[in-house]
């Protein structure tokens, strides 16, 4: 930990100026589509036609199969509420904020809800960046704070990726003294990669010490995914340390991405910070309750993870069987280069009813995310991308 | 465009300004889950606290929400983009209008959160009535907005007069009609002029106007501006899905709006915040004011005797209440509000929170007919008791 501590140190002063010009400006050109996928709608109004039901929608790392069961029933139990606001339906926000806080053995006041964590990946970087409080956070990592930055005008540092495309920890802990917020998605979108948790209290406790006034978004949404032994969350780094907080999502293996659901965990000063920002009753009451009744359920989320590594690894098989490169996931979608443009690849796809994820500079002419659906979704999208890539089929099935 | 960017700075706000507009939210949150606290089970409870519509969406919707989710709730794992045009379009489609003219939000609170944030600022006044719904006035406060706040008129009507005044130099004002908490509505035949007017004296005003209650409306003549909006980028309408279409819970609002004040909007806007139940839950209603044109205004019927009937037992009393056309009342009740909410409470019934600084008035939101004259019973229990105490 001395030899860690030293290197960041020694980095400090490199990482102060890392803005990265060229993956702003790429991600600003994205197109209407890319944008809406994974956020909705934004001024202009848009159309996208209801799914055929033979697509294979692979692009938003969405859990293709749902919620379980205990949610669902949850949900159809307050249909009674409908008629209500949040405060006066059967379950209340406040009750689903105490359930999640004794989780991490916290409190309702240790955790915010938001609809989906989108909103407090921004309310973040509207409280803890400015003119001169940057936002650090990797160079290809999910974009949302970036965007939020950039509306608001505070700098941001975009620290380029290892050659492993995980995210550089050492060089984003020099960028983050004197920053406002660092932004670490871990497993990080889109890359899959994933730290340790050794790793990221190394991390927490330098930039607290060299920085104590910088917070830190821990961004945890495809926690549940993560296989690796040496993966755990960080809630208790956010409960030792003043802005420090993690951010959580049902829309990932808890299959609730059209519910709306996410929060944040942290000490009550932390929560306190972010509360006022957000939306008054953001959340509707069946998503709460579907939230609510899927913790109930911890055997469907062990199932759901069990199913997705499965697809994930016959997935990942098929392409270092056919000589390609698939960054290993830690998470639903595999980040692979494909050796062409993503757009290209992408459009070649759609035209045969596969729909995968959009671009992701700096890597967008050689990468693509592919999220991973039913196996047998991914039987039918891996035959597609064999024949886009002029794969031969053969290698695929002797696995 | 850079003045819209603005930051929530501790530093320039100072901490006593944050404190402060951070406790004007809380204590708003706080005054809100009031009968929840009181231990009360919503079964139990008649609750007249939040204009909800007690009867819910109607089975249109509820089949709707039902066959959406599916008998394994599958479409909920996706995200609900795909169902926001399908609503854009039929809310265009009802007020003939372009899905370009309109912004859905988590309730019409985000419409009002959004354009706040855009047109009001720490140099250009929020205008509004004091008092009218505080969504606006809370997040001015929290950013350290200029607020110009106009007192109502004797009859708790907004002072078209001093708000004209107000929206010098302003930047955006906040015209709730009918006015919520007081329930009135500005004169039909003086609304359209007095916007005009307003526009014409700041030629960079904003006008949000909120119709959350318009369907409740009985006074004849009055009428949408949806239309006006629609042409002119400086007006933007809320609507909500939370009051007369009875899905408070489901948050959906809308904006309706010149596609340039739209596209405006969404620079700010939050997208993806409503949920899928909630976007089919809205569409269904749209649908269904097609094929049964009479439900709305049955609805409205429903609720006007449920009105007629709990203002008739307030004014027999003595006790002065204002001319609703809202789904609630604003009543004088005789004592502190706060004494006559936890007296009601007691009894089971749920009434509005204080609105400031009108500490001696009520407001009441009209549930059905039964639960009315249930409720009457425990407001006559209360006032007799108050009568007693005093003698």
């Amino acid at each position: 930990m001395k030899t860690k501590r030293r290197s960041f140190l020694s980095l400090a002063a490199a990482g102060g100026n890392a803005t990265n010009a060229a993956a702003l400006h790429a991600i600003s050109a994205r197109g209407r589509e890319a944008w809406e996928a994974e956020n909705g709608f934004r001024g202009a109004p848009a159309f996208i036609p209801p799914p055929a039901t033979d697509e294979v929608r692979i692009s938003s790392n969405e859990n293709p199969l749902g919620p379980g069961p205990a949610a669902v029933a949850a949900l159809r139990g307050e249909y009674g509420s409908i008629m209500r606001y949040p405060m006066n339906a059967r379950i209340s926000g406040t009750d689903l904020r105490q359930r999640i806080g004794e989780m991490y053995g916290g409190k309702a006041a240790n955790v915010v809800l938001a609809p989906g964590s989108s909103e407090i990946l921004r309310n973040a970087v509207r409280v803890y960046t400015g003119p001169d409080r940057a936002l650090v956070t990797g160079e290809c990592s999910y974009e949302n704070p970036i965007r939020t930055a950039e509306y608001f005008g505070a700098p941001v540092k975009a620290i380029p990726m290892t050659g492993g495309l995980s995210l550089d920890l050492e060089k984003m802990a020099g960028a983050s003294i004197g920053a406002g917020l660092v932004f670490l998605c871990n497993p990080n979108n889109p890359t899959g990669t994933v730290h340790s948790l050794a790793d990221v209290t190394d991390f927490v406790k330098f930039v607290k010490k060299e920085s104590p006034y910088t917070a830190i978004l821990l961004d945890e949404a495809y926690y549940d995914y993560v296989t690796h032994p040496s993966f755990d969350t960080g809630a208790e780094l956010a409960m030792r340390h003043r802005d420090v907080f993690v951010g959580r999502t049902f829309s990932k293996a808890f299959g609730m991405a059209g519910l709306r659901v996410g929060y944040a965990f942290g000490q009550a000063d932390t929560i306190a910070r972010l509360a006022p920002l957000q939306l008054t009753f953001g959340t509707s009451i069946l998503s709460i309750a579907a939230a609510m009744g899927s913790l109930e359920d911890p055997e469907y989320i062990r199932n759901e993870v069990k199913r997705n590594e499965a697809a994930r690894r016959y997935t990942l098989d098929f392409f270092s069987n056919h000589g390609l490169d698939p960054v290993p996931s830690e998470t639903n979608f595999v980040f692979v280069n494909i050796g062409r443009p993503a757009a290209e690849f992408r459009a070649a796809c759609a035209e045969r009813g596969i729909f995968v994820g959009r671009d992701f500079p700096p890597y967008e002419k050689t990468h693509a995310r592919i999220s991973i659906g039913t196996l047998d979704e991914m039987q039918r999208a891996t035959a597609v991308f064999a024949e886009v890539l002029g794969l031969a089929a053969t290698d695929n099935q002797q696995q | 465009m850079l003045s819209r960017r603005r930051f929530l700075s501790h530093a320039s706000a100072g901490a006593a300004g944050l404190y402060a507009a951070t406790m004007v939210r809380t204590r708003f949150r706080e005054q809100l889950a009031f009968a929840r606290e009181m231990g009360i089970a919503p079964e139990e409870a008649i609750n007249l606290a939040n204009n909800e519509n007690s009867l819910g969406p109607g089975d249109a919707v509820m089949d709707a929400i039902d066959s959406v989710i599916g008998p394994e709730g599958v479409i909920a794992g996706r995200y609900p983009f795909r169902f926001v045009g399908p609503l854009q379009e039929a809310i265009a489609e009802k007020w003939g209008v372009k899905p370009e003219n309109v912004l859905i939000g988590a309730g019409s609170t985000q419409i009002l959160v959004d354009c706040t944030h855009q047109y009001a600022s720490r140099e250009k006044a929020l205008v509004g009535s004091l008092p009218t719904y505080e969504e606006c006035f809370g997040y001015a406060a929290l950013m350290g907005y200029r607020t110009k706040a106009v007192p109502l008129t004797a009859d708790f009507r907004m002072d078209l007069d001093q708000t004209l005044h107000a929206v010098k130099g302003s930047g955006m004002l906040f015209y709730c009609n009918p006015n919520n908490p007081v329930a009135t509505l500005v004169d039909p035949a003086e609304g359209k002029d007095f916007l005009n007017r307003a526009l014409a004296v700041n030629g960079d005003l904003r006008i949000l106007i909120d119709e959350a209650y318009i369907d409740y409306v009985t006074t004849p003549g009055h009428e949408t501006m949806i239309p006006m909006a629609v042409r002119n980028p400086r007006l933007i309408v809320a609507r909500t899905f939370s009051k007369a279409y009875g899905m408070a819970g489901l948050r959906v609002g809308y904006a309706i709006a010149h596609e340039d004040t739209v596209a405006e909007l969404g620079e700010f806007h939050m997208g993806n915040s409503v949920s899928i139940p909630g976007l089919v839950a809205a569409n269904a209603a749209l649908e269904r004011d097609k094929s049964d044109p009479d439900y709305l205004p049955n609805e409205k019927r429903r609720n006007d005797e449920a009105r007629s009937f709990i203002l008739k037992f307030f004014r027999d009393r003595g006790l002065d209440a204002t001319d609703a056309q809202t789904n609630f009342i604003f009543t004088d009740v005789g004592m502190p509000v706060e004494q006559f909410q936890a007296a009601c409470a007691q009894e089971g019934v749920r009434v509005g929170r204080p609105f400031p600084p009108l500490w001696t008035r009520c407001r009441i939101s009209i549930g059905t007919m039964d639960e009315m004259q249930r409720a009457a019973t425990a407001f006559a229990a209360v006032l007799d008791n108050a009568q007693k105490m005093a003698a």
